[in-house]
């Protein structure tokens, strides 16, 4: 009997955000769109749902004598020897990710009911959470790379769409573009590793991927941590988290405290006896965590507003959390992510009362707060100084990538626009214009 | 060799040719052309239709047209041709009922009925016919106001030009090396001219900036220069056709990866699209040029999403341009998502079709063109996935220019999708959808299609 209910109910889990995404989707192309509350209800509805299924097959997980269970559903395409295995793996990491997703999801759907009451935007956060919730839970109970990819990009683009959810101005929509820009050119190493994996392991299925060995297995596992760097904001991607925090506040909670930050654990939590078989990749996952943690902190000291504080804070424990599972640490870093996920959603969930939270806490306390960076007061001025201004620019992320990558990228562009233009043209040829997202950095 | 047993191509190309001819005679009213033009290409739509689902169920490898011997399909071709029936019909349909004028149509139905020659044609003379028929609105065309008419006008000849020869020389001159070589020449030349392969793309991107935008986005869509790789080893002799298609396949991959990059630099919604297509087209004709069989059915899958993504994407822009003249020209972000949030979300499921979303037909596409063309050539196959991820940043930076930001007062009424627009976009995304969550429809085709490409088993044989 459980046997027989394992995969529907698996699908079921996987599907149903997805469905009711297509759903209010069409219906509003069909000018049929729900009400706040009726929209809120469904939503939670869902979750609840979700919710249970997930403790159906936790339980299942629980009465089976393997420590994982393998929903297979054949191939989604085939072509030749080639295809996309349609496979979901329920073990003790992924139903746990599955849960914070669809626990914390749920409660920021409970959260936004009210918090986006009235807000112009309230359907579009709905549809873009549902969509969010969907890809999540493939890219956790996916049991292959290529499924996961999907489920990567689809929370990459919920997440990008609702960094420029507030259109009316300007900041906004060029971070989102700035994170997109992150998130895409991170993933492209997630695909090239997806292909390496098919043609030497003969598939991308966890299985198949930890049967590999040596160089090859290495050259996995280093692009996928560039990968996972990008989804995470961690080493050469520190920079955008902190852009990302122009979208809503809830959907700060769920993505960048909780759930969208921490994928790029996840993925390495999945590779992890590779990378411990590498010590390349090894100190590259722990050099990484740890310098991203390193700048994260002294810059989370320096925001003087909550939701960027916050961020750079959530940056410093997924460096920690990276230098766990480098370590080889992996149930202490699934631990850490549970906690942090849980931490920072309400902390990202209260940030809009931080400063009613603080008198009141500053009242309790009889007006004796104090700071709490006791280390950083024993540092003589010079060294504060220079770390003040350190973390005010984020460790010179931002200046760097403009100067080194932006600008030159933008060089290269204006120069190839001398092919285009021949003698006989009578238009004259247009003034150099930079694109919105990089203007700044060129001027 | 198969015949089918009614003339559906010659009845179809008789339809376009036939409405371009009485709509170009401009002895007719707007009303009147707007039906004569719905009715020509619902007929060609339906005989596409019907040889496709001929030629598909047949097991020869070209099913001839009882009427017309030089008219033929074949699987390659027969799938593309009947979307591009479609997207035509559908073109039309949302057409203005009483601004598009008559000529207009009557160029788009000319453009339409050159493509069909060359897709249907069984003898590389027919095809160069083809190829000068849908170019004719451009090089005689009414939008020579434009300073960058001349360079284009001058590209399209000498690309037509390079065609005809190829089709011309191995009848008239004997086999030697040096025609060999000159065939090699003219082959390339005309793929990179007629495709818009990076350093020849100017014309294309001109094209787009400056001219009608249906009109081109048809040309651009009967993707001539990809007919003629698929057929290459029929125009080509054997002995240089592998390295010539080895030159291409790298000419495209670069030009991918050129015009992503060059995208950055622009910043008018018609420019920055016409590189993403551009990026994009040189990906599929990257990939049919690969000679790797998971390569060459993604990139027939990508021709088909392409071409519904590049015709849906194009129809929101001349909607909001026929709308707002701001939207030719953003100084600043418009904002038109607010009064016009359905053409948003069209542009932005068409964008990211474009580009891959996990759901769309492009995700299963780009997904075996890239293990293909990595597997086949590991170091320049990356610059396709990289000129996708660029593309991407482009489409989502001109989705917020266009829908995003503070409203101009004088936008502020513009009408959303209209009915008829919105269904005909609603069907396009219904298509990128459907074929994205079940591909094996369209690896059906696919599949079959590349083998025999791979295999050179289309071939061009006079009757």
């Amino acid at each position: 009997m459980m046997e027989l209910l394992l995969p529907p109910l698996t699908v079921a889990l996987i599907a149903a955000p997805g469905c009711l995404f297509l759903a209010l989707a069409t219906g509003w192309l069909l000018d049929h769109q729900p009400t706040e509350r009726m929209l809120a209800r469904i939503t939670l509805v869902l979750h609840v749902a979700l919710g249970l299924i997930l403790g159906y097959l936790a339980f299942a997980l629980w009465r089976s004598d393997s420590d994982h269970l393998l929903v297979d559903r054949g191939r989604w395409f085939t072509l030749g020897d080639f295809g996309i295995p349609i496979a979901f793996l329920i073990d003790r990491v992924s139903l746990t990710m599955a849960a914070l997703t669809v626990g914390l999801a749920g409660i920021v759907a409970s959260f936004s009911a009210r918090y986006m009451h009235r807000d112009p935007g309230f359907f579009r956060f709905f549809l873009l959470l549902n969509l969010f919730t969907f890809g999540a839970l493939v890219l956790f109970l996916s049991a292959s790379l290529d499924l996961l990819f999907g489920g990567w990009e689809l929370v990459g683009l919920s997440s990008v769409l609702l960094v420029g959810f507030f259109q009316y101005r300007r900041d906004p929509l060029r971070n989102a573009v700035r994170v997109f820009a992150a998130y895409r050119l991170a993933d492209l190493q997630i695909v090239i590793a997806t292909v390496l994996a098919h043609h030497w392991f003969g598939g991308a299925k966890w299985s198949d991927m930890l049967s590999g060995t040596g160089s090859e297995a290495a050259w996995i596992v280093v692009l996928l941590l560039v990968g996972a760097c990008g989804k995470s904001a961690q080493g050469p991607f520190f920079g955008w988290l902190a852009r990302a925090m122009e979208g809503p506040t809830p959907s700060s909670a769920v993505f960048y405290g909780a759930i969208s930050v921490h994928a790029g654990a996840y993925l390495l939590l999945r590779v992890q006896p590779l990378i411990a078989a590498s010590e390349v990749a090894t100190a590259l996952v722990i050099g990484a965590g740890l310098a991203t943690a390193l700048v994260a902190t002294v810059a989370q000291r320096t925001r003087p507003d909550a939701k960027t504080s916050l961020a750079y804070a959530a940056q410093t424990q997924v460096g920690l959390i990276f230098v766990e599972i480098g370590l080889g640490w992996t149930g202490l870093a699934l631990l850490h992510i549970v906690g942090h996920a849980m931490l920072r959603t309400m902390q990202f969930l209260r940030a809009p009362s931080l400063l009613h939270d603080h008198h009141k806490l500053h009242a309790a306390a009889g007006g004796q707060l104090r700071p709490a960076d006791p280390l950083f007061a024993l540092l003589p001025m010079g060294a504060r100084y220079w770390l003040y201004r350190f973390g005010m620019a984020a460790g010179h992320y931002d200046a760097f990538m403009d100067r080194f990558v932006v600008a030159p990228v933008m060089r290269i562009a204006k120069m190839l626009a001398v092919f285009e233009r021949g003698p006989r043209l009578a238009e004259p040829l247009p003034k150099p214009r930079t694109t919105p997202v990089l203007e700044r950095a060129v001027s | 060799m198969a015949q089918m047993n009614f003339p559906f191509l010659t009845i179809g190309w008789l339809a376009l040719a036939t409405g371009a001819a009485i709509l170009l005679s401009r002895k007719i009213g707007l009303r009147s052309a707007r039906s004569v033009a719905v009715g020509s290409t619902g007929l060609a739509f339906a005989c596409l239709f019907a040889s496709a689902w001929t030629v598909m169920g047949s097991t020869d490898v070209l099913v001839r047209d009882p009427w017309f011997p030089w008219f033929a399909g074949d699987p390659i071709a027969a799938v593309p041709m009947a979307l591009l029936g479609a997207l035509m019909l559908v073109n039309v349909w949302i057409s203005s009922r009483v601004r598009t004028r008559p000529e207009a149509l009557g160029a788009f139905l000319l453009i339409g009925s050159g493509t069909m020659m060359a897709y249907v044609a069984a003898h590389p003379l027919v095809l160069a016919a083809g190829w000068w028929i849908c170019c004719a609105p451009l090089l005689v065309g009414t939008w020579d106001e434009v300073g960058a008419h001349r360079s284009i006008k001058g590209q399209v000849i000498v690309a037509c030009t390079a065609m005809t020869l190829l089709a011309l020389l191995p009848m008239i001159a004997p086999a030697t090396e040096a025609v060999h070589w000159a065939l090699a020449a003219l082959f390339v030349l005309a793929v990179a001219l007629r495709h818009g392969l990076f350093p020849l793309h100017g014309w294309l991107i001109g094209a787009f900036e400056h001219g009608p935008l249906l009109r081109i986005t048809l040309l651009f869509n009967g993707q001539l220069a990809l007919l003629l790789v698929a057929r290459s080893k029929t125009l080509l002799p054997l002995a240089i056709a592998t390295p010539v298609l080895e030159v291409i396949c790298v000419l495209a991959c670069l030009a991918s990866l050129i015009a992503g990059v060059r995208a950055f630099a622009e910043r008018k919604p018609r420019r920055v699209i016409a590189y993403v297509l551009v990026s994009v087209s040189a990906s599929v004709l990257a990939g049919l040029a690969s000679g790797d069989i998971k390569a060459i059915a993604g990139a027939m899958l990508l021709w088909l999403a392409l071409s519904v993504a590049s015709t849906g994407i194009v129809a929101v822009l001349r909607a909001l341009e026929a709308r707002t003249t701001f939207a030719f020209d953003p100084r600043d972000h418009l904002g038109l998502g607010a009064p016009a949030p359905r053409l948003a979300v069209f542009f932005l499921i068409f964008g990211l079709a474009l580009i891959g979303l996990p759901g769309t037909l492009g995700f299963i596409a780009e997904d075996l063109l890239f293990h293909g063309a990595l597997e086949r050539f590991p170091l320049l196959g990356v610059t396709l996935p990289l000129a996708t991820a660029l593309n991407a940043i482009h489409l989502l930076r001109t989705y917020y220019l266009l829908f995003h930001g503070r409203l101009p007062h004088h936008a502020a009424k513009i009408p959303d999708a209209l009915d008829r627009e919105r269904w005909s976009l609603g069907i396009f995304v219904a298509f990128l959808i459907i074929l994205g969550l079940v591909p094996n429809i369209a690896i059906t085709w696919a599949g079959p299609a590349a083998e025999r490409v791979r295999s050179s088993l289309s071939e061009l044989t006079i009757p």
